[in-house]
């Protein structure tokens, strides 16, 4: 799979590679990723920057780790799920709604997963309330 | 008659909901899950985690790197090594620093293959416990206390050894010890063969465990599951062989890997990992007091804007750190997936369903968890709103009877 044709490759460390893909490509990257490798998701990592919302999707393939960044608007924070094409991507949705207030369109089971109904929205967020 | 009382009592049966947890630690966390049950067998299951939650990420975001530390340290009572030594990676990579002196790199991995050790023959004890073998418990844990006393003859500590720091270690493995540490580990050797034989050939753990609790490679591939439960269903996967870290790739060892997918075959996954890790810290050992005196090289205190992260094995997966820095003492975010996060919450269903109540410690066991807390079991009938309660010894003699 050429890295270049995916997005742009801002970053290498080691066997880890990072990518940054534009919102309106995120789909086409993940069904590529998803049909060239046996690649199994680990991890999905948001991050308030102030402006944007991050979210770094981490991909162990056979010979490298690859992670996919994309920036999202954070008053109105969606994406779609990969749900679909990974389903071990689900909790980690499921993480990323409840820290963050991503809405992940497509994520059939999208609730709390680790915080209590009574915690407060949003934790991760910056200047949010804990 | 007969036929219609049996069916009266059929449908009687259906429909009880039987939570077990909340105060229920099975893994690392405690946990609750919602069994409906058809009789005596297991139809679906609903886990709810969450309840050991402490909000570590978001308290790394107000520590500097130092203090992160000692909490990264803290998350896992049972894995607390490899969380140090796989933070100290992922900032050490954000800071840049590629090379850490050799001897550093053996101590790391000897820290890490001791508590593997460790972490499994707790395992196998709690898994005995939960058959009812509780001679074979006393004996592993028994035989479990030889790597603790390693593990405090070289760092001080039983169970948070704090020996990494960014750039290396803080504390050095005397020489002198080294002849006695190859004496307790040739035993270890010798007791983990006795295990593979035992838990291979005896016949109770054959019946309790063989054929119970499937999970099949189709499914741990599709949900990405991790560690010795994806090995015992024939994935081939593991940090330290697919990326390399600390010396793994200079040493003799190989994955192991089973097909059964079946409880029986994650116990002997594990038994035999403890002879590899064994195999490891003995090529460890010998060389580590061949290699240079320098435990550790400079790290900065402030790290400059940029992204890292670090994958390392830990004793039940893959354990994964990725940091962001802003150019202060303190990090933007640390975002921490324990292998256990990645295991528990789609897998446990899918090996529950079909099985009887009985049989739930040991499958669940054979997952790896903590059941030793096993506190209280509420029944409850949703036809009639009847509450009982059944305590932890009840359930484990209700699986002993089976």
């Amino acid at each position: 799979m050429k890295l270049r044709l995916l997005g742009k490759v801002y970053k290498k460390q080691g066997k880890a590679v990072f990518v940054k893909v534009k919102k309106k490509d995120f789909m086409k990257v993940m069904e590529k990723i998803h049909r060239k490798t046996q690649g199994r998701i680990s991890a999905i990592t948001g991050y308030d920057n102030g402006k944007n919302i991050e979210l770094i999707y981490t991909f162990l393939l056979e010979r490298y780790i690859l992670n996919v960044k994309i920036e999202i608007n954070r008053k109105n924070p969606f994406i779609q799920s990969i749900s679909s094409l990974f389903p071990a991507a689900e909790i980690y949705e499921r993480e990323n709604f409840e820290m963050l207030g991503v809405r992940f369109e497509g994520n059939k089971n999208l609730k709390k997963i680790l915080l209590d109904k009574a915690s407060p929205k949003t934790p991760l967020r910056k200047g949010g309330k804990i | 008659m007969n036929e219609k009382k049996s069916q009266n009592r059929k449908e009687t049966c259906k429909g009880y909901v039987l939570p077990i947890g909340p105060q229920h630690p099975m893994y690392v966390e405690a946990e609750n899950l919602m069994l409906h049950l058809d009789g005596e067998t297991i139809v679906d299951v609903e886990v709810n985690i969450g309840y050991m939650h402490r909000g570590i990420e978001e308290l790394m975001q107000r520590r500097n790197y130092i203090q992160n530390l000692y909490l990264a340290e803290r998350i896992c009572g049972i894995c607390s090594g490899v969380h140090t030594v796989t933070y100290c990676q992922c900032i050490e990579n954000l800071m840049g620093i590629e090379n850490i002196p050799e001897r550093a790199k053996y101590i790391r991995t000897i820290i890490l293959e001791l508590e593997r050790i460790h972490s499994h023959f707790l395992f196998l004890g709690v898994l005995a416990y939960e058959l009812g073998l509780d001679t074979a418990f006393m004996y592993t844990w028994r035989d479990r206390e030889y790597v603790m006393d390693i593990l405090e003859m070289i760092s001080g500590n039983r169970v948070n050894y704090s020996m990494p720091t960014f750039g290396g270690v803080k504390r050095d493995i005397p020489d002198s010890k080294i002849p006695e540490i190859l004496k307790k580990l040739d035993y270890l050797e010798s007791r983990a063969k006795y295990y593979a034989k035992v838990f291979h050939s005896d016949m109770l753990i054959r019946k309790r465990t063989t054929g119970k609790g499937k999970l099949s490679k189709n499914f741990a591939e599709k949900y990405s599951i991790v560690g010795p439960v994806a090995r015992a269903s024939g994935l081939k996967i593991d940090v330290r062989k697919d990326m390399p870290y600390l010396l793994y790739d200079e040493l003799d060892w190989r994955i192991v890997t089973k097909r059964e997918c079946d409880s029986h075959a994650r116990i002997m996954v594990k038994v035999y990992e403890i002879l590899e890790s064994v195999r490891i810290l003995k090529q460890c050992f010998r060389k580590v007091s061949k290699t240079e005196k320098n435990l550790k090289i400079k790290a900065p205190l402030r790290v400059e804007p940029n992204e890292a992260l670090a994958v390392t094995e830990a004793p039940r997966g893959e354990l994964l750190y990725y940091a962001i820095s802003n150019g202060t003492d303190v990090p933007e975010r640390i975002r921490v997936r324990t292998p256990t996060f990645a295991n528990i919450v789609k897998s446990i269903p899918e090996i529950l369903k079909g099985e009887q109540l009985g049989d739930l410690p040991v499958i669940i066991a054979s997952m790896d968890p903590c059941f030793s807390c096993c506190d209280r079991i509420t029944l409850l009938d949703v036809n009639t709103g009847e509450v009982k309660s059944l305590d932890g010894s009840e359930l484990r003699r209700m699986g002993e009877r089976k």
